[in-house]
């Protein structure tokens, strides 16, 4: 929504868009790390109640219309921006013909966050934080530190998955994102559960993220009705979290 | 005939016997005060009899019949109730104190679906009245003081018709005139018949309320002390030899001063207090739980803040205000439950033995933030070998690893980098004989660092320091340089 409404509305072109909308992103990263950290809410009800506020804004400047070009904002005016074509490549190009854009940022990101967390400092902290609050605090970490740092690339990567949606698309769609947040969940939980490790990691969660896509694609292809999709999200969520926590507990 | 009679009762947990054959009577009307250092076997006979454990062996007779409570509440409803030292598990905060008072009432079955305000008030009035006790009940847990949530638990235990009351550590956490208030309200259920099984290190509420003083070591309740009770011997019974014989080399203080504490105060309302503690001493700080032992280790740390006061290191204002700014001035402290306070759960990353070492250390080991090189295993393979750590190897997940050899890795963790003044908080929790031994000797093998060792029991604490001090309602009771007759006036305290 950010992108195209950037885009439409102001006129902007790729270069100063994308920069753009991932500091957005990591201003919500921050808005959720003051919220957790700082006023010290819950963190599940802290982004469930941002993710509620964030999805009624990107409404408000659009009166709930979808972006495209020639849009009618609300005051009766016409948008006169355009999608600018090096923005759309970012979703519809590949290269060399095979290897499309948005897989080559997965597996950059993937690296990325694949050394971040396994073989830095700041990645062994992270965990700790998760792990153990209260020693790695005692430890001599800044564990607020850590913790917006986590949310801040959260909020970051979300909105590159914004964008790649959006060049995709072609449109600011209001509902374009809505049913990934499910994805995301069971990617993250299919990855704690597969390669044994009973612990987040970047590995896991591209099995996971695999998993799901191929999924969808296979329901998709078999003909399975639109409708039963959220079923069969919903029956290997289940199932990956019951295998997860159940196995889990067996074998403290 | 006595109320209550124990006979030879025993129970091991694998190979450890906890209790071995202990005998103990209790009569009608009396309050029995029992003592022992840790793994006495205190708290094994206590849950025997409340029924949260059985026995192997032995018999129990309570009002001539034979005695076997298979669960606690079995146990209430025979008149045997239990008051742990724990008080913050008796209600909930959104409970007010009548409904606390009711709690095990609505658990059974029996009770009406419905219920009202007033009949909920009625009921619990009740129900403090026959415990003589006066609490507001409309209050809301969360607002109770420690004291408050204490006589809520008894009067909820005498709720029903009881013979004998056992507490745990009931001043743990009260003021002295909080603990005036319940030593009178115990001595009136003594005088209306009630028998008091009252388990206390504290010497001066033994003095003031028990009848009888029984010592535990090993298993076995050892000897009985009839009024006027010697606490001295009492506690050389405790503890298995004499005070004198058992101090390792004491080194009087003579380096210089490390860190020092000016008109402490731990709490706005406690009394203000001095430390010093000089290079290569070893100082032990000793007190019930609750006495403010972490509060002041925390404070210290950067965990806490002092209420009033100043704090030096090495003669330069510490002031530390997280547990980095200390360590960085050079303080380290393994905080009390190492599990909580220092181990990453089970399979997570960094619940290596090696990784357990390096946490607080990785920026200084790893300066371009890469976790290559084998720094930390070098540094693991070091401390093994320094305090015989038993484990497969750097690599050893720390859940594998017997408590003892855990606080091992703990301390390994904060002598890997050179401090100034090291702070342990029950260092010895969990920790069998063998291990405690290894430990005591590599803290005292320091002479370049002052180190402050706070702990519950006497014992240890007489075992591993050059001086010991003691902590009560948060404040430090001056005492001598380690004079061995210092020791037993000092628990008096």
């Amino acid at each position: 929504m950010a992108a195209s409404y950037a885009m439409i509305v102001w006129g902007l072109n790729a270069i100063a868009t994308v920069p753009l909308v991932l500091a957005f992103g990591a201003l919500i990263g921050l808005v959720n790390a003051f919220l957790i950290v700082r006023l010290k809410v819950p963190d599940l009800l802290a982004t469930l109640s941002m993710m509620f506020l964030l999805s009624g804004l990107q409404l408000i400047p659009t009166a709930g219309r979808s972006i495209s070009a020639g849009l009618i904002l609300p005051n009766g005016a016409t948008a006169g921006g355009a999608y600018d074509p090096a923005f759309l490549l970012i979703g519809r190009f590949s290269l060399l013909g095979i290897v499309p854009v948005s897989v080559v940022l997965m597996a950059l990101v993937a690296i990325a966050l694949f050394v971040l967390t396994e073989r830095t400092r700041i990645g062994r902290l992270l965990f700790a934080t998760g792990g153990n609050e209260v020693a790695t605090r005692l430890a001599g970490a800044s564990t607020a530190r850590l913790k917006t740092l986590a949310y801040v690339i959260s909020g970051t990567l979300a909105s590159l998955g914004g964008i790649v949606i959006a060049a995709r698309v072609g449109r600011g769609d209001v509902s374009s994102g809505g049913s990934l947040l499910m994805d995301a969940v069971a990617a993250a939980l299919i990855g704690f559960a597969v390669l044994g490790k009973r612990r987040p990691n970047v590995l896991g969660t591209i099995v996971g993220a695999v998993f799901v896509g191929v999924l969808l694609n296979g329901l998709t292809m078999l003909n399975a009705p639109y409708y039963t999709q959220d079923f069969v999200k919903g029956a290997v969520l289940v199932g990956a979290l019951a295998l997860t926590y159940g196995t889990g507990r067996s074998n403290p | 005939m006595p109320l209550l009679h124990v006979d030879a009762l025993s129970r091991s947990f694998q190979s450890t016997r906890a209790l071995a054959g202990a005998t103990l009577t209790i009569d009608a009307g009396e309050i029995v005060a029992l003592m022992g250092a840790n793994g006495a076997g205190k708290s094994t006979l206590v849950k025997i009899l409340s029924g949260v454990l059985p026995a192997d062996s032995g018999t129990i007779t309570l009002n001539g019949q034979a005695y076997a409570p298979g669960t606690p509440a079995e146990a209430a409803a025979t008149g045997v109730v239990t008051v742990h030292q724990s008080t913050d598990l008796v209600g909930a905060p959104g409970l007010t104190v009548a409904d606390i008072l009711l709690l095990t009432r609505f658990s059974q079955r029996g009770h009406p679906f419905f219920v009202s305000r007033a009949s909920i008030r009625r009921q619990a009035q009740a129900v403090l009245d026959a415990a003589g006790f006066d609490l507001p009940l409309d209050r809301d847990f969360a607002d109770l003081t420690a004291a408050d949530r204490q006589l809520v638990a008894i009067a909820r235990a005498l709720a029903n018709r009881a013979d004998l009351l056992i507490l745990d550590e009931p001043t743990a956490s009260l003021s002295i005139a909080e603990s005036q208030r319940l030593f009178g309200i115990l001595k009136r259920l003594r005088d209306d018949g009630l028998a008091i099984l009252y388990i206390s290190h504290r010497t001066a509420d033994l003095e003031a309320i028990a009848s009888r003083v029984l010592v535990m070591r090993g298993g076995a309740v050892v000897s009985a002390f009839e009024r006027p009770i010697d606490f001295s011997t009492a506690i050389e019974t405790m503890i298995g030899r004499k005070l004198q014989s058992a101090r390792p080399g004491i080194r009087i203080a003579e380096g210089s001063p490390v860190f020092e504490m000016r008109d402490a105060r731990l709490r706005s309302d406690s009394a203000a207090f001095d430390l010093t503690v000089h290079t290569g001493e070893v100082v032990a700080i000793t007190g019930v739980l609750g006495a403010g032992k972490s509060r002041l280790l925390s404070a210290i740390f950067g965990a806490g803040h002092l209420a009033a006061g100043d704090m030096y290191l090495d003669g330069r204002p510490h002031r530390p205000k997280t547990p980095a700014e200390a360590i960085a001035a050079g303080v380290a402290m393994a905080a009390e439950d190492r599990h909580r306070s220092s181990l990453m759960p089970v399979n997570w990353p960094g619940s290596s033995l090696a990784a357990t070492i390096s946490l607080p250390h990785l920026g200084k080991w790893y300066p371009h933030g890469l976790l290559f090189g084998g720094r930390e295993q070098r540094e693991a393979e070091k401390a093994i070998s320094r305090l015989r750590i038993k484990a497969s190897g750097p690599q050893a997940p720390i859940a594998s690893l017997s408590g003892g050899n855990q606080q091992k890795v703990v301390l390994a963790r904060w002598e890997a980098e050179p401090s100034r003044l090291l702070l342990l908080d029950e260092p010895f929790q969990g920790v069998d004989v063998g291990a405690r031994h290894d430990i005591i000797q590599a803290i005292r093998s320091r002479s370049d660092r002052a180190t402050l060792i706070a702990t519950s029991d006497p014992e240890e604490a007489y075992e591993v320091a050059d001086r010991i001090l003691v902590i009560d309602h948060h404040s430090l009771a001056a005492a001598p340089h380690g004079a061995p007759s210092g020791l037993s006036k000092e628990i008096h305290a």
